[in-house]
């Protein structure tokens, strides 16, 4: 199966169990989303997904290789991709620099920037760059250091990081907090425009209205064990989901 | 232009001891380039410099005393070995983090000092070496110290010409990626690892030429001129200059070049004075000098812009009327 598979991950730390024989699939074109109250494991089971963690035991596959013990630099290279709950960009660097670094595992040659005219040597990438940031209309800020943004255009650099990388798997860890409801609302847009580039996309988010509206699927995780997973109709009917967590963010 | 005026000062000044202080300044400068590499763009607190620079001017004088190497040679062997003895150090200590990093550098440091204190037989123990044969490189002998120190202003100018270039390449911007963001440059493809051990041996290497043109400038060596205080002293200069800064190890190499100058008579002031500085420094411009120069060409430049703009202005409302 391509995309990103799963297969009953168990972690603890110390004498704490925070995910329990986890289980899912996350299909390509799909968006898939993780929900559960604070400390359900979810940001564990992103970080175990893209390397940062080992789990106790399970397994993860990607397009159907194994990449469980596999370092994050390598699961990037085999096309998984993901942004942080708290910003992460390179700071001290341009948003044209980080959309481009995106594309690290494209980039060839010596020199990224010609040392003469100071323009970016890899057409190709920095086309692609360019499109990124215009998606996200930050297109202008281009030229701007990032630690000289505003919180919701700094938000915007790491979607189009991700958008350079061409990824095949996505990771978004809680994209929308922070924002506003319209901004959160074009996230969602823009996630779905994503589905049809056939990337298999796992969001972790706490905006119910945003997950209900574009998920195709949703898992659902409590003090780390998975109660529910289906569609958006299922969950929100769902007794057990309700009880543990929609009950309180409604 | 660093060069450049590096190269015209030994035509205003004639004074040997002067030209000798030149030297140092120019050699202080490779080192702080070198530095500049791992800690500056790598963020990595690098205390083990000076062991890579008294590595460089024991396997310069040895490779010619022992193995009968031409001199010349000695400025391409020292840094290679620097830069294999680099990767054996990184390669254990690069997979700390942080002062855990520093103090395994700080460590070897110590003990590579030590050793050379206590191997008589290979470095001649606290007695230190002495040069016995003049440098020669293509036939051409450097025994005056101008010759030497024009030397050192072309390795200066290499130094810089590597790291820019190196800097501007995607080993560059993986390893300044890394230093703003770990996870980041993790998630977008880069092993962090191999590119700061990239860095670690490039920054020792360097390290290891200006050892060996220490060497060849003083002609005597001793494990003192090689203690890890120096290296603290460098990183302190190079912070005060501006870590990860083109003009920081400038600064930094100036800084120590003055104190050494004024407190020539006063030595033991002059670790004193570099600390006040530092305080100083580290209160008014944690980011260096590098930084406050900048803003002050900055702010200039744009006064004088506007200047510009006023007075072409109303010459031309003058020309209306």
């Amino acid at each position: 199966m391509n995309g990103l598979r799963i297969e009953n991950l168990s972690k603890s730390f110390g004498g704490v169990q925070v995910l329990n024989d986890v289980s899912f699939d996350v299909l390509p074109g799909k968006l898939t989303s993780l929900i559960g109250p604070n400390g359900a494991g979810k940001s564990t089971l992103a970080n175990i997904v893209s390397g940062f963690l080992n789990g106790d035991s399970g397994e993860i596959w990607l397009d159907e290789v194994r990449v469980t013990k596999m370092p994050t630099y390598k699961r990037a290279r085999r096309g998984l991709s993901r942004t942080f709950q708290n910003l992460e960009l390179f700071k001290g660097l341009t948003v044209r620099e980080n959309a481009v670094l995106g594309g690290f595992t494209k980039l060839s040659g010596l020199a990224i920037r010609n040392p003469l005219t100071s323009k970016i040597n890899n057409q190709t990438l920095s086309t692609i760059a360019e499109q990124a940031m215009q998606d996200l209309s930050i297109s202008n800020l281009a030229e701007q250091h990032v630690d000289s943004l505003g919180f919701g255009n700094a938000k915007n650099v790491e979607p189009v990081r991700v958008l350079t990388a061409g990824p095949t798997v996505l990771v978004m860890d809680e994209p929308a907090a922070g924002l506003s409801s319209s901004d959160a609302k074009n996230l969602g847009l823009w996630l779905r425009e994503l589905t049809k580039k056939n990337i298999a996309i796992l969001l972790i988010e706490h905006n119910m209205n945003l997950v209900m509206d574009i998920s195709d699927h949703i898992v659902v995780l409590d003090h780390g064990e998975l109660i529910a997973k289906g569609s958006p109709q299922e969950i929100r009917t769902n007794q057990k989901v309700i009880d543990a967590y929609l009950g309180q963010s409604r | 232009m660093l060069c450049a005026i590096l190269t015209l000062l030994p035509q205003l000044i004639n004074n040997i001891y002067e030209i000798g202080l030149l030297t140092d300044f120019a050699i202080t400068l490779i080192l702080l380039i070198g530095l500049n590499i791992i800690s500056g763009y790598g963020g990595q607190l690098s205390l083990g410099q000076v062991t890579f620079y008294g590595l460089g001017a024991y396997v310069a004088v040895l490779q010619t005393s022992k193995l009968h190497i031409p001199t010349g040679f000695g400025l391409i062997i020292a840094p290679l070995i620097c830069a294999i003895f680099a990767a054996i150090i990184g390669i254990p200590s690069l997979r700390l983090r942080g002062l855990y990093f520093a103090m395994s550098t700080l460590g070897v440091s110590v003990v590579f000092t030590e050793f050379v204190a206590n191997s008589p037989r290979i470095s001649g123990g606290e007695n230190g070496l002495t040069v016995t044969n003049q440098l020669q490189i293509f036939g051409h002998m450097f025994f005056d110290p101008k010759s030497i120190y024009y030397l050192c202003v072309l390795f200066v100018f290499i130094s810089y010409l590597i790291t820019y270039f190196y800097i501007r390449s995607r080993w560059g911007w993986s390893l300044r990626a890394a230093e703003a963001s770990e996870p980041s440059a993790a998630v977008v493809g880069i092993n962090i690892f191999y590119i700061r051990l990239g860095a670690f041996m490039l920054s020792g290497a360097i390290a290891g030429l200006a050892g060996s043109l220490e060497a060849y400038h003083q002609l005597y060596i001793t494990p003192e001129g090689f203690s890890f205080a120096y290296s603290i002293l460098l990183f302190v200069a190079l912070t005060i200059g501006g870590l990860g800064t083109a003009s920081g190890p400038v600064i930094g190499a100036f800084i120590l070049y003055a104190f050494k100058r004024w407190f020539g008579p006063f030595v033991a002031f002059e670790p004193l004075a570099v600390g006040l500085t530092f305080i100083l420094c580290l209160r008014y411009f944690p980011k260096g000098i590098d930084p406050v120069i900048r803003s002050l060409f900055s702010s200039l430049t744009l006064r004088i812009r506007k200047k510009k703009l006023d007075s072409s202005s109303s010459t031309s409302l003058e020309g209306a009327q």
